[in-house]
C-alpha cells in the first residue's frame, strides 16, 4: 500500500471517528437538554393553576424537598393554565395535598412543590382534577407593603403628625440649648448644679454625724441608752397595764371592779334627786325671802 | 459602495454555482477533496479550538461566578456557562478561529493559484474552478463546522465545571444539574444553525477573496486579511441576527 493512500486512510479514520463521536455527543446532550431519559418510565401529573408566575418548561419538581422530575409542559386554558409535570415515581394525591409554585431564588426560577396530604388522609381517585396554589410574587408582596405604608403615610396624615411633632421637638430643643425653662436652666445654668453640690455635700455632712452618734438623732441611732430606757418604759406600761387589768390599785379597781360604779350611779342619783328638790322649793324659798325681806 | 455591492453580488453568484454543484461532490474524486478539506477545518484546528474553549468557558465560570458569589448564587454558573457557550460563544468562538486559520489559509491558497494563473490553467482545461475549488471547501465547512462547534461547547462547559469545583466550591453535580435545567435544546440547535451559517460565510469569503486577488504575493496577503476582517464582520452581523430571529 502507498504512503499516499495509507495518509488518506488515516486521514478518514481521524474524520469518522471525530463525527461519530461528536455525533454521538450531539445525541447525549440532545436527550439530556429534552428533560426526558428515553430508558426510563415516566408518571405524570397534570396540575391546574389560576396562573404560574413565570414557570417554565423543565423547571423542577419537588416532592416533600427531594427532587423527582420536571415541568413537561404548560398549557393556556380559558381561565387557568395546566401544568403537566414527568415524575419519576408515582405520587398518591390524599385530601389535603397541596401543590405550590415557589421561587427557587432571589434572582428568579421556579419549582413546582407537591405535598401528597396526611399520611392517614383517604386517598383521591386517580381521576381527580388536582388545582395548585397561585405562587406567592415576593416582589409584588414587598410593593404591595411598600404602597400600603405610603398610603397610610399620605392618607393617615402620619407625615403630617410627624412634621408637627417634629417642629414642637426643634422649638424644645431651641428652649432648652437657649437655656430658657426649669430644664434649660438645669441644662444651661451652672448655679443649679452649685446648689445641688451643696446639697450633696450638705447630705454627706449631717450623714457623718448621724454615723459619729453626734446630735439627738445621732445617739438616737447610734447609743443603745435610749433604746435600754425606751424597753424599760414599756416593761414598766405592762406592769401597769397587767395590774390594772386584775383590778389591782384604784385605777384597776375603777376599771375591774362594778361596785364603785354602781356606788357612782347611786350617787348621781341622788345628786339628780337634790337638784331637783332644790328646784321646787326655789320659787317659795325666794317668796319668803323678799316678803319678809320687805320687813 | 459600488465596489461592495459587486462584490456581493459575485460572491452570492459563486455561493449558488457552488451549491448547484454539490450533487457532483459524490464523486470518487471529489469525495476525496471534501475529505481533506473536512480533515482541515475539523481535525487540524481541534488543538487550537480546544484551547480557546476551554479558557472561554474557564473565564466565563470565574467572572459570572464571581459576581454571582456577592448573592450566594454561584451555584448558577452551570446555567449561565452552558446557555451562554450554546447560543453564543461556542460556534462565535469556533467561527472565528476556523475564519482566522481554516479560511485565511483558503484565501491564501486560491489567491496563490489565481495570481499563478493556476485558475485560469483549470478553465482552459475545462475544468470548472468553482466546483473544483470552492464547493468542496463549502461542503466540508457545512459539514463539519456544526461538529466543531459541538466540541467547542462540550470543552468549554467542562472548563466552566473545573473553575466552578476549584475556584467557587460548585460541585460537578450541582453544575451539571444546574447547566441541564435551564439550557434547552433549542439553545443548542440554534447554536448549530448559527455554525453552519458561519461555515458558509466563511468558505464563501475566503474563496470569493481568493479569486479576487491580485497583484501577486501583495495581493495574496491582502486577500487574506480581508478574509479574516469581512469574515469577522459578517459573523457578528448574521449572529446578532440570528439571535434576534430566535429570541425576541
Amino acid at each position: 500500500m502507498k504512503r499516499s493512500q495509507l495518509r488518506d486512510i488515516s486521514m478518514e479514520v481521524m474524520v469518522g471517528a471525530f463525527m461519530f463521536m461528536i455525533l454521538l455527543a450531539l445525541g447525549f446532550f440532545t436527550i439530556i437538554l429534552s428533560y426526558e431519559n428515553i430508558f426510563r418510565q415516566y408518571h405524570e401529573v397534570t396540575v391546574k393553576f389560576d396562573h404560574v408566575s413565570g414557570l417554565r418548561q423543565g423547571d423542577n419538581v419537588f416532592l416533600r424537598g427531594v427532587m423527582i422530575g420536571r415541568v413537561r409542559s404548560l398549557i393556556v386554558e380559558n381561565d387557568r393554565v395546566e401544568v403537566t409535570a414527568s415524575l419519576q415515581r408515582p405520587v398518591n394525591m390524599r385530601e389535603g395535598y397541596r401543590i405550590e409554585i415557589i421561587p427557587s431564588s432571589v434572582l428568579g426560577g421556579q419549582y413546582l412543590s407537591i405535598d401528597e396530604g396526611p399520611p392517614d388522609a383517604p386517598a383521591l381517585p386517580e381521576d381527580t382534577v388536582l388545582y395548585g396554589r397561585p405562587p406567592v410574587d415576593l416582589i409584588d408582596e414587598a410593593t404591595s407593603a411598600v404602597q400600603a405604608v405610603r398610603q397610610s403615610l399620605d392618607e393617615g396624615e402620619v407625615l403630617h403628625n410627624l412634621e408637627a411633632i417634629m417642629a414642637q421637638v426643634n422649638t424644645i430643643t431651641h428652649q432648652l440649648s437657649a437655656g430658657e425653662g426649669t430644664l434649660g436652666r438645669l441644662l444651661m445654668e451652672d448655679e443649679v448644679y452649685n446648689e445641688l453640690a451643696q446639697v450633696t455635700t450638705n447630705l454627706r455632712t449631717v450623714s457623718e454625724q448621724l454615723s459619729t452618734g453626734q446630735g439627738t438623732l445621732g445617739r438616737l441611732l447610734m447609743e443603745d441608752d435610749v433604746y435600754n430606757e425606751l424597753e424599760q418604759l414599756t416593761a414598766n406600761l405592762r406592769s401597769v397595764s397587767e395590774q390594772m387589768s386584775t383590778g389591782q390599785g384604784t385605777l384597776g379597781k375603777l376599771i375591774a371592779d362594778d361596785e364603785l360604779y354602781e356606788e357612782a350611779q347611786l350617787l348621781m342619783r341622788e345628786v339628780r334627786a337634790a337638784i331637783d328638790d332644790f328646784r321646787e322649793t326655789a320659787p317659795i324659798t325666794t317668796f319668803t325671802s323678799i316678803f319678809f325681806g320687805a320687813f | 459602495m459600488l465596489l461592495l455591492f459587486r462584490n456581493t453580488g459575485t460572491a452570492m453568484c459563486m455561493l449558488l454555482e457552488a451549491f448547484r454543484d454539490m450533487p457532483f461532490m459524490l464523486s470518487r474524486r471529489h469525495r476525496h477533496d471534501v475529505l481533506h478539506q473536512q480533515f482541515l477545518t475539523a481535525i487540524k484546528s481541534l488543538g487550537v479550538i480546544t484551547v480557546v474553549a476551554l479558557f472561554t468557558g474557564m473565564i466565563l465560570a470565574l467572572q459570572t461566578g464571581l459576581e454571582l458569589r456577592r448573592f450566594g448564587q454561584e451555584v448558577y454558573i452551570g446555567s449561565a456557562v452552558t446557555v451562554v457557550m450554546l447560543r453564543e460563544m461556542g460556534p462565535f468562538m469556533t467561527a472565528l478561529i476556523i475564519a482566522a486559520s481554516v479560511g485565511s489559509a483558503m484565501a491564501a491558497q486560491i489567491g496563490t493559484m489565481t495570481v499563478s494563473e493556476e485558475i485560469a490553467a483549470l478553465e482552459v482545461m475545462a475544468i470548472k474552478p468553482v466546483r473544483y475549488l470552492v464547493t468542496p471547501r463549502l461542503l466540508a465547512m457545512i459539514m463539519m463546522m456544526p461538529l466543531v462547534t459541538i466540541y467547542t461547547n462540550i470543552i468549554g462547559v467542562v472548563g466552566g465545571a473545573v473553575v466552578g469545583h476549584t475556584q467557587l466550591g460548585v460541585s460537578i453535580t450541582a453544575y451539571m444539574d444546574n447547566a441541564t435545567q435551564f439550557a434547552e435544546n433549542k439553545d443548542l440547535y440554534v447554536g448549530l444553525l448559527k455554525s453552519i451559517l458561519f461555515g458558509i460565510i466563511i468558505a464563501t469569503v475566503a474563496c470569493h477573496q481568493g479569486f479576487a486577488t491580485t497583484q501577486g504575493a501583495v495581493g495574496v496577503g491582502q486577500a487574506t486579511r480581508r478574509t479574516v476582517v469581512v469574515s469577522f464582520l459578517v459573523i457578528l452581523t448574521v449572529g446578532y441576527m440570528v439571535t434576534r430571529l430566535f429570541y425576541q
